[in-house]
């Protein structure tokens, strides 16, 4: 019984409670893509950059007068890699780009 | 008279008898960690980096010893990118208040915030802020950056 009542009184004293705290943030996809024409060559140059670890699929479809010249003129996966790192860099003239992630 | 008189002298003759009664009852010792609320925060800056206040602890204490707060965490401090494990940043924790730590680097094991030291009185439903300081990501890839942190409430 004495064994019994002094371990009652050291659990009392050694009271204890968890709680707990979920903390978290969350950082944006953000796909940039930047088109630059050069005169001297008549071309345009297309960049792509994303901060998601996503892949993507570019697809630039031809057009001539407003009429889509081919399916797919041009195809390319690109590993979702942090944007400045690495740019995909195409020549383009006159296309429309579609940028479709894969998941 | 004389009967009067003997019977006082009788009364003087009797021994005196007392007793003691010790009167006594126990206020038991209770220090209790009410809520840690809100139970979660979710707008971090974790691509700038940020010092905020994530929410509060509430303590009830009525031991003159008083007690420790104390945290783990389930990343060892780490906030993590949910879908790229790989990407995170450190952020460190204080809670506010009389025998605060100021600002800890927590880990998987539990590690002292607060300690009170002896109470001048007890306390009831005392609120402390928990304050949080992100470290910016080096890398600022996609994604929801989290952690969970286990607060304890120790008696001293």
């Amino acid at each position: 019984m004495k064994i019994f009542m002094a371990t009652l009184l050291i659990f009392s004293g050694l009271q204890a409670k968890a709680d707990s705290l979920y903390i978290s943030g969350t950082i944006a996809e953000n796909i940039k893509t930047k088109i630059v024409f050069d005169k001297k060559k008549n071309q345009h140059t297309f960049s792509f950059g994303s901060n998601s670890d996503l892949s993507y699929q570019v697809v630039i479809d031809k057009y001539i007068a407003g009429n889509k010249q081919e399916n797919m003129v041009n195809s390319i996966t690109v590993d979702g890699k942090p944007l400045l790192l690495e740019l995909q860099k195409l020549k383009i003239s006159d296309y429309k780009v579609t940028i479709r992630s894969i998941e | 008279m004389k009967k009067f008189l003997s019977i006082i002298a009788l009364m003087s003759a009797m021994p005196a008898f007392s007793a003691t009664l010790n009167l006594s009852g126990t206020i038991a010792s209770s220090c209790v960690l009410n809520s840690v609320t809100p139970a979660s925060y979710s707008t971090l800056n974790i691509a700038a980096g940020q010092t905020v206040v994530v929410g509060q602890t509430n303590v009830s204490c009525n031991s003159g010893a008083g007690y420790k707060l104390r945290a783990s965490s389930l990343n060892n401090g780490r906030l993590v990118n949910s879908s790229s494990p790989n990407n995170s940043t450190l952020y460190t924790m204080k809670i506010f208040g009389a025998g605060t730590l100021n600002h800890v680097s927590l880990t998987t094991t539990a590690a002292d915030l607060v300690n009170t030291g002896a109470l001048t009185a007890p306390v009831t439903n005392e609120l402390r802020n928990v304050e949080v300081v992100v470290t910016p990501v080096p890398v600022a890839w996609a994604g929801t950056y989290s952690d969970t942190v286990t607060v304890t409430l120790t008696a001293l």
